[in-house]
């Protein structure tokens, strides 16, 4: 089941659980830096959502197998660690994961350039989810307010961090890719 | 849509969709879910590992800022150190001119008859055979010859070369000047004369051409001034020794100026008097 959850890449029972460790320890550092150090000094007022950069560049790196995976666990784990209420973002990460992990395996090699257009767009959906949290929590919606002080300052910041998250994710990566992956 | 008819997909969905359900749901009724718990509880030791190493760097920049803060009240209260000192040292000057000035009213008031004229010491002699000074007054402030320099305690000498704007002065202990003078105490009449041997000491011998007369120690001798350069009764000096000098065997006493020569800085010169 394991092989199953973590695709093509895993080939045995010490590979699969050297994946799930690299892949947790990689999601909690970047889930406690979210939550502790972001959530406390917040560039321009904004708390970047690294986690979501983490999902985002397993998928592109691993696979979408991986990235789906991964994009519920990182839902699961933001929601428990700092989330309130409503939760959404499993299943939001969870199809971002796979679809960036689904429309990024036939590239070879995987450059920056075609991370940050998948980065990108996976970000504009995000934005889609974050109004669409808003319009559902908030009894009164003033969109463009909205769009002017949360939607845009977060796509902003976190569209950085992922430039910034690039590396090391892919450093992340190639631990557990295979050869010939394209990473 | 083929895309997501996938057996893992559908299954990760279910189990997303389930978890999200159950977390609101519970979360909306004001319970917590057993993830959310246990993760929260798991998690803790290591959100409170991060949040310490972030209080503790924030801690060690607050440190810093400090450091840059204390850094400029330190240079401020310099500053204001500076413009205290030099406050000070205005009033401190203007303490001691106030001082001089004081004794320049005082000596008027002693000396009604006598006219002034304040003088500072610019340089002193560059040999040492002289006991000479120089003042920043000459001619052209109505400074002659042979005019006599004085200080609240007495005589310092008189005016032996005069320039444009300074003048030298010999002192009383000056081996080439004789002043007229005669003991306070018994009107016994001499003269001052400088002496190589104590001038440095600050003192001059008083003799009277004989073989004794009455001085005794502790008295008080003054200017005669009668046709001398200086004006009558200035104190010049206080007997400190009688004796007899070896070559002439007359009567010879020692004299102790008051006047500190070493640290005068200002000098009053008689440009004028009337006998009283």
């Amino acid at each position: 089941m394991a092989k199953f959850f973590l695709g093509s890449i895993a080939q045995s029972r010490k590979v699969i659980l050297r994946h799930l460790l690299v892949l947790s320890l990689g999601l909690l550092v970047v889930s406690l830096l979210q939550v502790c150090v972001f959530g406390r000094y917040r560039p321009f007022g904004i708390v970047p959502d690294l986690t979501f950069c983490l999902v985002v560049g397993v998928g592109f790196f691993l696979g979408r197998f991986a990235g789906a995976v991964h994009g519920i666990a990182a839902g699961v784990l933001i929601e428990a660690l700092g989330g309130t209420g409503l939760t959404l973002l499993p299943v939001f990460y969870l199809f971002c994961g796979y679809l960036v992990g689904h429309y990024a395996r036939a590239i070879r090699p995987k450059r920056i350039t075609v991370f940050l257009v998948s980065f990108g767009i996976a970000l504009l959906l995000r934005s889609v989810m974050s109004i669409t949290y808003l319009c559902i929590s908030l009894e009164q919606i003033n969109l463009p307010s909205i769009l002017l002080n949360v939607i845009l300052p977060e796509f902003l910041v976190t569209a950085l961090c992922g430039c910034a998250l690039y590396y090391p994710i892919k450093l992340l990566c190639s631990l557990l890719a295979e050869k010939g992956s394209g990473i | 849509m083929k895309l997501f008819q996938n057996k893992f997909f559908l299954i990760c969905l279910c189990v997303a969709v389930a978890f999200c359900s159950v977390t609101s749901t519970l979360s909306l009724m004001g319970y917590t879910a057993l993830t959310r718990n246990i993760l929260g509880t798991v998690t803790a030791p290591a959100r409170w590992c991060v949040t310490s190493i972030v209080n503790a760097v924030e801690g060690f920049g607050r440190y810093f800022q400090s450091i840059d803060s204390l850094e400029a009240q330190n240079k401020a209260l310099q500053e204001q150190i500076s413009a205290q000192e030099e406050q000070l040292r205005r009033a401190q000057l203007l303490e001691a001119e106030n001082a001089r000035l004081r004794e320049y009213l005082s000596m008027k008031q002693k000396h009604p008859g006598f006219s002034f004229e304040e003088a500072m010491i610019i340089s002193r002699e560059s040999g040492s055979y002289m006991t000479t000074f120089t003042l920043n007054r000459g001619s052209i402030h109505g400074i002659q010859l042979n005019m006599a320099v004085v200080v609240k305690e007495g005589i310092v000498g008189s005016v032996s070369e005069v320039g444009l704007n300074w003048c030298k002065v010999s002192t009383v202990l000056d081996t080439s000047r004789t002043v007229g003078a005669y003991v306070q105490r018994s009107g016994e009449v001499g003269q001052i004369n400088g002496e190589f041997s104590i001038r440095n000491d600050g003192y001059c011998t008083f003799s009277n051409g004989q073989s004794s007369g009455d001085v005794e120690v502790g008295d008080i001798i003054l200017s005669v001034g009668i046709n001398s350069i200086y004006p009558a009764d200035l104190v010049i000096g206080k007997v400190i020794s009688v004796g007899v000098d070896e070559y002439s065997r007359t009567m010879e006493a020692t004299v102790e100026s008051p006047v500190d020569f070493s640290s005068l800085q200002y000098v009053m010169i008689v440009t004028g008097y009337t006998e009283g």
